[in-house]
């Protein structure tokens, strides 16, 4: 695990980890892997560990610069 | 921030109990004494839904009957790996009685092109590729299997070591060239693998990353141990499958699921649907068990709510077995390599961990952090290492990554042990630093009567008899994102209100002992309406989290209703609300005896019809772990395994496990008790049985059923005999702590070493199979 906290408006907002642990963050990190060894990454838009672009998914790979990443900030109601 | 001090149990009863003083915010509620002396905590009360369950009149997300509901069917991928060139709905759409296809697309981003193909690619057999809405469950699979899909397949790759290799089929094209990609550069072992489908290491954790000089400890060494075990795929197997209804209104997303996480569902769907969370509505009353798969929507959830968009109407959708084996999730598999050193006097001074682990397409299938933390060691390092295979994700399952983590140690420890020539429980007791886990190994030992235990291998007959031990550990998770509602009615009513879930475990039963214990009333008297996302936010029911996330904060807002309804008594009696307590239904004065009300008479004296309090979790007493919030302490436990080895046929029978366990202050015996049973016969059932079966020449699971995919029958459970060690660390108004993890962790290790007791040969690998028994005695080849 990262000593650092990642930014979290550099990653997908839908990326989701489902992580063993529960949530420890009050909820704002939904990505947030707390033990990278043995959380299971999920993509909600694409309902699966494989994003929409046939790529892995990972707070690694779900950055800005993917063709499939949304910014935390787009959610427009 | 005000603050108060008050002196708190600490300790273990009839072992170390004393006191410890703490400061605590102000509005925290007086100190609870030790069970011995509450009414309803640490009680065998039995469940408040008992009845309901047993006479069916409990309604599960399965049994919801809507008007005007249509029963749902996915389509998934019968390919391990491929590009879906076309897929034909035409005479699904024409089936009388279908309402609604809708097949899952690639949606390019606005004013970009779609390069990627209609459809996403297929990684896996099982992958859910559309659904079918209908008038019946058989119209719906009816569609599916006139739905002809299109494949332009790829080469894949099921089995672990293979994909290791170089030039093995990838499993994800996208190339791995830098470490930020989590992509495996070059750090490999043995100079062969660890390209294309491998991803990692993963060496830290909220543990910190590796300690001391490994070099160093190994050379300070007399005695080392360094083996390779192995664990199988486990599946999840919960009696109800996952699966949603979902209701979407104009102007509310009505979602019924058996789920571990209502709050997560509900966030999820508004996400990928745009929708203000107030406009979704998750709500699980009842579940069939649930152990890390069902914290999401999972790709149902979507369908479903895709389905009921297209037809207008409410959709049912809830997976069959078959299902949950291909796609919904499973413990990985793992080979881990550990080396652990010892001087001779038995003091650890190095270990080493290595582990590989498919997750099918997905990550996370380390071994968790039990040999990093369980004993005391200066010198430590772990390479955790994911490799990709077309086959289905994984998810969390029960203790994530330490129960695979547990059947490597702890034999490794036992081995250790039996070179130093010391007793395994004795060894345990010089390196294991924690308190109560010693406190375990006494009382679980007297009851186990472990001065039974022979020198390996040394029974006589056809049947031998084996005893072993293995211990665990599980941090105290803490979800501060968790908080109730209390009403009091002033018909003498009292209500808990939260979205936290019951996922069979009990806790509707907790929250009401939790209230009835500080409003002075009896269970009977509280309702609980939990599982609605209408309700507070609750935590999820993952990581042995729920007691300790949301007990505390149930017992502040009863307290703090209870402080408003005392106000009223004492005006109506001219007196200090300080005075006045509640007992037995009844309030009470310390000093002046003549002074008595009911409950109920009390609640008509309030001006409006309810007092409403609602409480959030607070810190922690003391403080967390910093910087990642950890609680203090963890959950310890120790089992004790007795099995029977025939060495003609290689069948292994467990015959007892007796289970000591500590979950800080326990509130419920008898749900304990339960919740260790479970656990124990699962982790009999991952030594022994559960293991899915891959054709890896077609990618398929030959043993997606509840026929070939063993699991235990009741003749094959042990008998089991709890220990639940009271350990009060005063960390919160209850301080109490779940005990879903740890109650699974420790009974395969400890199967495996009794296995090894009683015929002398270890074996490194699971399930341990007559097969196994037999190739490890020489019997067969």
């Amino acid at each position: 695990m990262d000593p650092i906290k990642p930014s979290k408006n550099n990653i997908c907002k839908f990326l989701r980890a489902r992580n063993p642990y529960g949530m420890m963050e009050g909820g704002e990190h939904p990505w947030l892997l707390l033990d990278d060894a043995n959380t299971i990454c999920w993509c909600i838009t694409s309902s699966g560990a494989m994003g929409p672009d046939n790529g892995l998914v990972s707070p690694k790979h779900c950055k800005e610069g993917r063709s499939c990443f949304v910014s935390g900030d787009a959610d427009v109601l | 921030m005000n603050t108060k001090k008050e002196k708190f149990p600490y300790g273990i009863p009839g072992h170390n109990l004393g006191e410890i003083e703490r400061e605590i915010p102000i509005e925290e509620p007086p100190v609870w004494p030790v069970n011995d002396k509450l009414k309803v905590i640490g009680k065998r009360v039995t469940r408040i839904d008992a009845l309901d369950k047993v006479t069916g009149k409990a309604k599960y997300t399965s049994d919801m009957k809507l008007p005007g509901m249509l029963y749902a069917k996915m389509l998934r991928s019968n390919v391990p790996h491929a590009v879906i060139t076309s897929i034909d709905i035409s005479k699904a759409k024409n089936l009388t009685g279908v309402h609604a296809i809708h097949l899952i697309e690639n949606s390019p981003k606005e004013g970009e092109e779609n390069t990627k193909g209609k459809y996403p690619m297929v990684k896996y057999v099982g992958q859910p590729l559309g659904g079918v809405a209908a008038e019946s469950l058989e119209i719906a699979k009816d569609a599916i299997a006139l739905i002809k899909v299109n494949y332009e397949e790829k080469p894949f790759v099921i089995d672990m070591e293979a994909a290791m290799e170089i030039g093995a089929p990838i499993v994800f094209d996208e190339p791995i060239t830098q470490q930020e990609d989590g992509g495996d550069v070059g750090e490999v072992h043995d100079g062969s693998k660890g390209q294309g489908n491998v991803r990692g290491p993963s060496t830290s954790s909220f543990f910190g990353g590796p300690r001391g000089d490994l070099e160093k400890g190994f050379a300070e060494a007399d005695v080392v141990v360094e083996r390779t075990y192995r664990t199988q795929v486990h599946t999840h197997m919960p009696l109800e499958t996952h699966g949603v209804v979902v209701d979407w209104k104009p102007d509310l997303m009505m979602v019924y699921t058996s789920t571990q996480n209502t709050n997560n569902v509900r966030n999820e769907m508004a996400s990928i649907f745009n929708l203000p969370k107030s406009k979704v509505r998750v709500v699980c009353d009842f579940m069939g068990g649930g152990f890390g798969a069902k914290h999401s929507a999972g790709s149902f959830g979507p369908m479903a709510a895709n389905l009921a968009k297209k037809s207008g109407r409410p959709v049912w959708l809830m997976l069959d077995r078959q299902e949950e084996h291909l796609a919904e999730g499973n413990r990985p598999s793992s080979k881990q390599y550990l080396k652990i050193g010892a001087k001779n006097d038995g003091t650890l001074t190095g270990i080493q961990q290595r582990s590989h682990g498919t997750a099918g397409v997905g990550l996370g299938a380390g071994v968790g952090r039990i040999a990093q933390i369980l004993y005391s060691c200066p010198n430590f390092a772990t390479e955790q290492y994911d490799v990709l295979t077309n086959a289905g994700p994984g998810a969390a399952w029960r203790a994530p990554g330490n129960v695979q983590g547990a059947f490597g140690l702890e034999q490794a420890i036992d081995e250790l042990a039996e070179k130093l020539k010391m007793d395994p429980l004795s060894y345990r007791d010089h390196i294991d630093k924690s308190e109560v886990r010693k406190v375990e190994r006494q009382r679980g030992a007297a009851l186990f009567d472990w001065s039974r235990r022979q020198p390996a291998g040394s029974g006589k007959g056809v049947v031998k008899k084996g005893l072993g031990v293995g211990q665990s550990t599980w941090p105290r998770f803490v979800t501060l994102d968790s908080s109730v509602e209390i009403k009091i009615h002033n018909d003498g009513g009292v209500e808990v209100r939260s979205s936290v879930q019951d996922i069979g475990t009990g806790t509707k039963t907790i929250l009401a002992q939790v209230v009835a214990e500080e409003l002075g009333l009896q269970v009977k008297d509280i309702k609980v309406n939990i599982g609605d996302t209408f309700f507070p936010v609750g935590p999820g029911s993952g990581g042995s989290v729920v007691t300790g996330s949301i007990t505390p904060p149930t017992r502040n807002a009863a307290f703090e209703a209870k402080k408003e309804l005392l106000n009223l008594v004492a005006k109506k009696w001219e007196t200090d609300a300080a005075e006045l307590f509640i007992s037995d239904g009844q309030v009470g004065h310390n000093t002046d005896t003549e002074l008595k009300m009911s409950f109920k008479e009390a609640t008509k004296l309030m001006r409006t019809s309810q007092i409403s309090k609602t409480a959030s979790r607070s810190d922690d007493y003391g403080g967390f772990q910093q910087p990642w919030g950890l609680a203090y302490g963890d959950l310890g436990s120790v089992q004790f395994a007795e099995v029977s080895v025939n060495t003609n046929t290689g069948f292994v029978k467990v015959d007892k496990i007796v289970a000591a366990h500590s979950c800080g202050r326990p509130l419920n015996i008898g749900q304990l008790e339960s919740q260790i049973n479970g656990g124990v016969i699962q982790g009999v059932s991952y030594a022994l049985y559960e293991n899915r079966v891959m054709d890896k020449s077609t990618g398929h699971m030959v043993n997606a059923n509840v026929d070939q995919y063993k699991v235990p029958f009741s003749m094959e459970i042990p008998e089991i005999e709890s220990i639940i060690v009271e350990e009060y660390s005063a960390r919160s108004s209850t301080d109490a702590y779940g005990i879903g993890e740890p109650a699974n962790i420790a009974t395969a290790a400890a199967i495996a070493n009794a296995v090894y007791n009683a015929i002398g040969v270890r074996i490194y690998e699971i399930p341990i199979t007559p097969s196994s028994i037999l190739k490890a005695l020489n019997k067969v080849s």
